[in-house]
């Protein structure tokens, strides 16, 4: 019953959401036949942006997760805050900037928008990966090291597992945000659910301009909620917070 | 057997001071020697070196007669049990994987490793049914620290490092965990060097005690040397002005009860400690009543096995001069005197006396 409820809670909270904004729109301005209108639209741009951000998913993460645990090493100490300032400031200038400026370098396109989206979600993901190995209690690695542990073993043994909850916290909030701005994508040229948004304003048709953004932002939230599966089924047992132990 | 020799570490950071310096001393092979002194005296950090969590700057560690230098680092832990005050269980794994953690190091089959978990569960008195799927947040501190005995004894090491093991456990707790430690180690007879900073746990457990103080080695002994004979004054005040109530807990009324000879089912008369009395002996051996000095008690016996800080305690609890002492079976043995205790613990020749002063013999003693 309980697990029922903890995996139930946020597709509530999400269907909830997707009402709240939906219902009282197409109500009042009889938009609902209009929407449905642009359904092969959505699908498409719909693909095209899933692929955008799985491909910012596979950079961020790739790249995000080993820098994380490269800083979080003793040996780095001295290195971790320098790096994860100049990582501030590609977090800090506002994403449209971003991709203009990665469009200058690469050029219009989708590898364009996927770079510059990267560089805005690499931030959350290295800082929450080092922060979470580093607190990792220093007597689980003594303990492990006495034991005759080596340090890979260490790292995926014992670290790893025990800081997952923090790492995958910070992944989830990258990845969420990153699928919200990919909608800023088409603005160079890297196509997705932003193609509507903004052709919407362009020509002044509010219904086009909703249909993109409701899916945008229902996409974000099923990304917020597969990422939540992951933390619920991919966090060991023992040290996972959305399934307590019976003490 | 563990062997230092001329131990030493410095820390570049501290200039000249050393943390450990030169110390040399030998842990036989089956026998508990407990590190002790104030805070950073260097006693971790010695143990530290054992298994090179901390490497030396000087001086050799030799097991069994192997210098520790010359094994590969990871080798050399797999063969050392590692118990640290803060546990260091991992939480995301249950009490089994954690117990198994250097046995699946060391590639031992699953089924090994369930069994040796299971046995290692029940030997630290925890049911192995309700514990193995556990896991360390649903623990007390406590049940923690026996899952960490077990964890270091999984792969059967000779040799057993424990800093602080027993800091961190309240006393109840503590003092049932150390006799289950002892009890053990009866059993497992492994070389252990533990880190302390409690004199009454040092002496609980010790065959050896060894004192630091600012890196050196002030005196190492057994705690009964130790407690009779501290070789300077900062040993002697260390160990406390009560010192010699403390060597009390290491003997047992066995050590000084004087045997009688009685006939089941009688009266034995008894003088000792200048007290006369009678002890009512039943058709088992049982003590049935017990008069002392005149006063008529509840028959009360200690058991020979018992340490004579019980027995003192019992003694000056009832404010008599002696007590009857009986076997494991609970028949009588003899009787053990507060002056027998005095003259045996201050070193004074016991003396067979005639019935006013020290306990006597058997000879003295008839069964009327």
């Amino acid at each position: 019953m309980r697990l029922h409820a903890e995996i139930c809670k946020p597709l509530q909270i999400a269907l909830v959401l997707a009402l709240v904004l939906a219902v009282p729109l197409a109500h009042a301005a009889g938009l609902g036949t209009q929407l449905l209108g642009y359904r092969s639209e959505v699908q498409y741009l719909l693909a095209q942006h899933l692929r955008l951000v799985g491909w910012v998913a596979l950079f961020s993460v790739g790249i995000g997760v080993p820098l994380g645990i490269w800083l979080s090493r003793p040996s780095m100490q001295a290195w971790c805050e320098p790096v994860m300032q100049v990582l501030n400031i590609g977090t800090t200038v506002p994403t449209l900037a971003k991709l203009a400026i990665a469009m200058l370098f690469f050029g219009l396109g989708t590898g364009s928008a996927v770079i510059g989206l990267t560089i805005a979600t690499l931030m959350p993901i290295v800082r929450n990966t080092c922060v979470g190995l580093q607190s990792v209690s220093p007597h689980l690695v003594d303990a492990a090291r006495g034991i005759g542990m080596q340090g890979r073993q260490i790292l995926w043994q014992v670290e790893l597992p025990n800081a997952l909850n923090v790492i995958v916290a910070g992944i989830r909030t990258a990845l969420t945000y990153a699928t919200g701005t990919a909608a800023l994508a088409f603005l160079i040229g890297g196509g997705g659910l932003g193609e509507l948004i903004f052709t919407g304003i362009d020509t002044n048709e509010p219904a086009m301009m909703l249909a993109g953004a409701i899916s945008t932002c229902l996409l974000a939230v099923l990304v917020d909620l597969l990422l939540y599966q992951v933390q619920y089924w991919l966090i060991p047992r023992g040290v996972n917070p959305y399934r307590p132990l019976r003490s | 057997m563990i062997t230092l020799e001329n131990l030493s570490k410095t820390y570049a950071s501290s200039g000249l001071d050393r943390a450990v310096d030169q110390v040399s001393m030998t842990v036989g092979t089956g026998e508990i020697c407990v590190l002790i002194g104030p805070s950073g005296c260097g006693k971790t950090t010695t143990l530290r070196m054992v298994n090179r969590l901390i490497t030396p700057t000087g001086g050799r560690v030799l097991i069994n007669g192997r210098d520790t230098a010359d094994v590969d680092t990871v080798d050399l832990r797999r063969g050392i049990g590692y118990v640290i005050q803060q546990v260091g269980l991992f939480p995301n794994m249950n009490v089994e994987d954690n117990i198994c953690v250097v046995p699946r190091l060391l590639a031992w089959t699953p089924a090994r490793m369930r069994e040796r978990a299971a046995e290692l569960l029940q030997m630290v008195g925890l049911d192995p049914s309700a514990f193995l799927r556990r896991f360390p947040n649903q623990l007390s501190g406590g049940q923690q620290q026996r899952v960490g005995v077990a964890r270091a004894l999984a792969a059967d090491p000779p040799v057993l490092l424990m800093d602080e093991p027993f800091g961190a456990i309240d006393p109840i707790n503590r003092a049932a965990i150390q006799d289950q430690f002892l009890e053990m180690q009866q059993k497992l007879r492994k070389t252990v060097l533990l880190v302390s900073h409690d004199m009454d746990e040092a002496v609980k457990l010790a065959d050896r005690i060894a004192i630091f103080r600012a890196g050196r080695l002030e005196q190492v002994g057994t705690p009964d040397e130790i407690l009779t004979a501290p070789a300077n004054e900062f040993v002697a005040g260390f160990v406390g002005a009560d010192r010699t109530l403390k060597r009390l807990r290491r003997k047992r009324v066995a050590e000084v009860c004087t045997r009688l000879v009685f006939s089941l089912g009688s009266t034995v008369e008894v003088v000792a400690g200048g007290c006369s009395g009678q002890i009512g002996v039943g058709p088992t051996g049982a003590v049935e009543s017990l008069v002392v000095d005149g006063r008529s008690l509840a028959p009360i016996a200690l058991r020979t096995d018992v340490d004579l800080r019980v027995a003192v305690s019992e003694l000056l609890r009832l404010g008599v001069p002696w007590l009857p002492c009986t076997d494991g079976a609970g028949r009588l043995h003899g009787v053990v005197s507060l002056t027998a205790i005095s003259r045996h613990i201050s070193g004074l020749p016991e003396l067979a006396a005639d019935g006013r002063l020290g306990p006597f013999g058997e000879r003295d003693a008839p069964a009327r």
